[in-house]
């Protein structure tokens, strides 16, 4: 089968975020301290890269290479938000993100004509994910002790606010190129 | 900075029938016209509000300034006054300024920063360049206050150790060969200074003691360059004998994925934690010592 650009565009997107994601995590693995969360944190840098490695393969597999994609969802974060000044920070911003990643493949789920092989691998990413955000809101709920439980949900607060606008953004930029995303097509695919 | 140090402000005046015999020989050699009159009675009631919270005698002409153990400061408006309740051996000297809806004008900068300040000055962002030299300006009077032998030393002749730290330590640079030390007084090139500053909605004030040679053979651990630039080598493979503290962090890393590794890095290393105002004030490696010494000093305390 031949995937429609706009398709291949797309699952491109998600391998970029993915290896930005890896990436950062990678750096993240390397500086947290001995513990728990070091080690979830670097699970965490395993799957992502992993998860690079699940739509480079779902691409192959439907004949269509990815495309080489410098930006990645993650990039808007810090040009909206400032750079994480911390461990908190870094935690509170991953499961902003990690929810909208969940969010965006459950839409994709949704999406009419959903081809077998990229259903799978979200399906397969969506398990990772969900012990993603699990582990991170455990995370950020063992910080309030050092941040202060006010700080840490003010932080969330902002960043939640700032995920926001980045879809909102997102959607006006690549909209056309998403169309399971808008509300009124997806309307129409759910009606029975 | 000892524990215990009391600080009251103060925007009234005293009445002048308040004074003691003491304090009115002072204030009557003081210029009838002008604010003077008013604002060295607004500072001497603040002064009596942290002397009579300090138990100290509260007869403000019992303490010649510069003083071991007292120092006063005052806008046109306000007045704040510095108090050391009980002796302590390892200060020989304390100094307050406040500084309120003032800026020193730029080209004064090379009359009371050192050179290093000055090119760390420089390097900070121009919007934030009057803040930060009001800033020092409140750590270098306050500092001036709280070295004794201060007759003939000029705020140029105090450097602090990292000018982007609200909390640090600061020296005495270029002693005058005319003074000599009273027996049993530190000589001016062996005083050392621990100071904190603290931002106010619209200036800074700043407290600082003077240490005595004794105090200095046991301080509070500190953060050390030589540390820094040893984990910053490590972390983005930098030789370290390229690393100074007025190397530009901005140089250094090659993107913001970097930045954040280093910052929360060190953070866990040394178990403190940045907010997003200190990591906009980071400028070079030395602002990084100094922000991880200032943090590490407040989780102490």
């Amino acid at each position: 089968m031949t995937l429609a650009e706009n398709d291949r565009w797309l699952l491109s997107f998600y391998r970029s975020s993915e290896i930005n994601g890896a990436l950062f995590f990678g750096r993240i693995a390397r500086t947290v301290s001995a513990g728990r969360l070091q080690s979830e944190v670097t699970h965490h840098f395993t799957d992502e890269a992993n998860h690079a490695w699940y739509w480079t393969e779902c691409l192959n597999d439907l004949d269509a290479s990815p495309i080489k994609l410098r930006e990645a969802y993650q990039d808007q974060y810090l040009q909206a938000i400032g750079l994480p000044a911390n461990l908190m920070e870094v935690m509170a911003i991953t499961q902003v993100f990690e929810k909208r990643v969940i969010s965006q493949y459950r839409q994709h789920l949704r999406a009419p004509g959903l081809h077998q092989r990229v259903r799978q691998t979200i399906e397969k990413i969506m398990i990772d994910e969900r012990w993603h955000v699990q582990y991170v809101r455990d995370a950020l709920r063992d910080m309030e002790g050092k941040y202060g439980a006010d700080r840490v949900a003010a932080t969330l607060a902002r960043f939640t606010a700032a995920d926001e606008e980045i879809y909102a953004k997102t959607l006006a930029e690549y909209g056309e190129r998403i169309g399971f995303l808008d509300p009124a097509a997806a309307q129409i695919a759910e009606a029975p | 900075m000892p524990a215990g140090m009391l600080l009251a402000t103060c925007d009234t005046p005293l009445a002048p029938d308040e004074l003691t015999p003491g304090e009115r020989r002072i204030f009557s050699a003081l210029p009838s016209s002008g604010p003077r009159q008013r604002t060295w009675l607004t500072a001497r009631r603040a002064l009596r509000r942290a002397l009579a919270a300090s138990g100290r005698p509260a007869d403000t002409s019992r303490y010649p300034m510069p003083n071991r153990a007292v120092s006063v400061s005052h806008t046109a408006r306000l007045a704040v006054a510095a108090v050391l309740p009980s002796a302590c051996a390892a200060v020989t000297g304390m100094g307050v300024d406040i500084e309120l809806g003032r800026r020193p004008k730029p080209a004064s900068a090379r009359f009371f920063l050192s050179g290093p300040e000055q090119r760390w000055l420089a390097a900070v962002p121009a919007e934030n360049q009057p803040d930060a030299l009001l800033r020092l300006w409140t750590v270098k009077e306050a500092v001036f206050k709280a070295d004794r032998a201060n007759a003939v030393a000029t705020l140029g002749d105090y450097e602090v150790a990292a000018p982007a730290g609200y909390r640090g330590h600061a020296r005495r640079t270029r002693p005058p060969g005319s003074v000599r030390p009273a027996p049993g007084e530190p000589s001016p090139q062996e005083t050392q200074f621990s100071y904190r500053t603290v931002a106010l909605p619209r200036g800074f004030l700043s407290v600082a003691i003077a240490l005595s040679p004794s105090w200095r053979t046991a301080p509070m651990q500190t953060v050390d360059f030589g540390q820094v630039a040893q984990r910053v080598s490590s972390l983005i493979s930098v030789p370290v004998a390229r690393l100074t503290p007025e190397t530009k962090i901005a140089e250094l890393v090659p993107d913001s994925f970097t930045f954040v590794e280093v910052a929360v890095d060190f953070q866990e290393e040394y178990d403190v934690v940045f907010d997003q105002e200190d990591l906009k004030a980071l400028h070079t490696l030395g602002d990084l010592a100094a922000l991880l010494d200032s943090r590490r000093a407040d989780r102490d305390d």
